[in-house]
């Protein structure tokens, strides 16, 4: 199943989970000051990924730990400074992604077929999906979803193949 | 899925308690900051962010960074685009304070506004979030931007500086859900206010005090009321949709890469800006003698 295929290359099998971490966040620091800088001139502020959930929730289905707790907190905390949103929003967000991927961790680890990864990973992008329309649109009294839509379109869209860069463990239990 | 979630390790779990509880604290701060006074305490790190983000992209966004070729030729070029956006500026300038001159004409003995001094900046990078439509620009304190500063691009005003860096301002657009910009109908005298918060094309033309309608295709102009806005600007032009009068915006005619940012002009109120108290003898010796008048 084309969904269950881990990452490819033995530099970065051997990478340590630190290692990984660390990647997953320059990548998602790369990609977040990308779509402020690049995005707009392109006229793609739209449809602009938010990386920071490609890491809560790879994460999430890797490994339950506190470093990669911090790392998010760190990501949302970056995000809301760079787009004027109230300071703890975006870190929610990525929690509530990571705590849901988290929650199909273990049962993922022994489904064959990966059905249980899909689920857990849509279920997490759904949540962060409606809790982001749920705390934005209490924070300002109101807000139409086609504001957050694209970019959640994009996200799920492109973690497919930004999945494998998002995995902490090395084992190949987890990937499938 | 009978196990989902049933990770009965204790460390696990004391783990995914920490995360719930990361969250609603995280929640928390967010409630917190629906205050205006908590929001604030936070202002000078979003400032030095923006800071960041300016000299950064600014690094990146130069001719040739990312590009190959006669450089000097795509400078020239660059230039002369930059001295067509600033004439294009002065040209619309000069256009509003033609109408403000009729007006002065048809009220004599009015005072008149000097034309305010500005600073041209680049816009880096713009901030689409659902919280605010924001630009930055690079240009901050130390080119004298202060918040209140009004910007304007070569078809009218765009909107105004909300927060200043050292090196950066943040404008933000009359596109956005909370700006509010008190206009009038070039021809009709029509006032009204323009809200944003319909998209960035569009804005929407609520609170008229007036009954009669604008006059479709006018130029709307700022009426300077409440000090924000100096008077004349354009804002945009009236347009009917949806069977309601709605602005469509200059900001969406022209690029948004350059703007001219200005001091708002405020007037101070009278108990901030008191008479000097004058001594009795220079009273007695400047003012008319009483007992001519009498």
């Amino acid at each position: 199943m084309a969904y269950q295929s881990a990452s490819s290359g033995s530099f970065w099998s051997r990478t340590s989970d630190v290692g990984r971490l660390v990647v997953g966040i320059l990548l998602t620091l790369l990609v977040g000051y990308a779509g402020l800088v690049f995005a707009p001139t392109l006229g793609l502020a739209s449809f602009w990924p938010y990386a920071s959930i490609w890491a809560a929730i790879g994460w999430g289905a890797s490994r339950v730990s506190m470093k990669p707790v911090l790392a998010l907190i760190f990501l949302g905390t970056a995000l809301d400074l760079a787009v004027d949103a109230p300071l703890g929003c975006w870190a929610a967000i990525n929690l509530i992604a990571y705590l849901i991927a988290s929650i199909f961790r273990r049962r993922a680890q022994t489904d064959p077929s990966g059905f249980v990864r899909f689920m857990g990973d849509l279920s997490a992008l759904l949540a962060a999906f409606l809790f982001a329309r749920w705390i934005i649109g209490s924070y300002l009294g109101g807000m139409e979803t086609q504001s957050i839509l694209g970019g959640f379109l994009t996200t799920a869209i492109l973690y497919l193949p930004m999945r494998p860069l998002y995995l902490l463990t090395r084992t190949e239990r987890v990937d499938g | 899925m009978a196990g989902l979630g049933r990770d009965r390790r204790p460390g696990s779990q004391v783990r995914r308690t920490g995360i719930v509880i990361a969250i609603v604290i995280a929640l928390a701060l967010v409630v917190f900051q629906t205050s205006r006074r908590v929001r604030d305490t936070v202002t000078p790190v979003r400032a030095g962010m923006d800071d960041i983000i300016i000299q950064s992209a600014s690094t990146v966004q130069k001719p040739g960074f990312f590009s190959f070729g006669d450089s000097a030729l795509r400078q020239e070029l660059e230039a002369l685009r930059q001295q067509n956006r600033q004439l294009a500026i002065w040209r619309d300038t000069a256009t509003a304070m033609g109408e403000r001159m009729l007006r002065y004409e048809e009220l004599l003995g009015l005072d008149g506004e000097p034309f305010p001094a500005g600073v041209s900046a680049r816009v880096v990078t713009e901030t689409e979030s659902p919280f605010a439509e924001t630009r930055l620009a690079n240009a901050g304190a130390r080119n004298g931007i202060e918040i209140g500063h009004v910007a304007v691009n070569t078809r009218g005003v765009i909107g105004r500086v909300i927060r200043v860096g050292n090196r950066s301002s943040r404008i933000l657009l009359v596109s956005d859900y909370n700006s509010r910009v008190p206009i009038m109908g070039e021809i009709s005298g029509v006032r009204a206010m323009l809200a944003g918060g319909s998209g960035d094309d569009f804005g929407q033309l609520v609170d008229k005090p007036e009954r009669a309608d604008f006059i479709a295709g006018e130029n709307l102009l700022t009426t300077g009321e409440g000090n924000a806005f100096p008077r004349g600007l354009r804002v945009g032009v009236a347009v009917q949709r949806d069977d309601a009068w709605q602005a469509q915006l200059a900001l969406a005619e022209a690029p948004l890469d350059f703007v001219r940012l200005l001091p708002p002009l405020s007037i101070a109120a009278p108990e901030d800006d008191p008479i000097v108290p004058v001594q009795p003898d220079t009273v007695a010796s400047t003012a008319p003698d009483a007992g001519d008048e009498t």
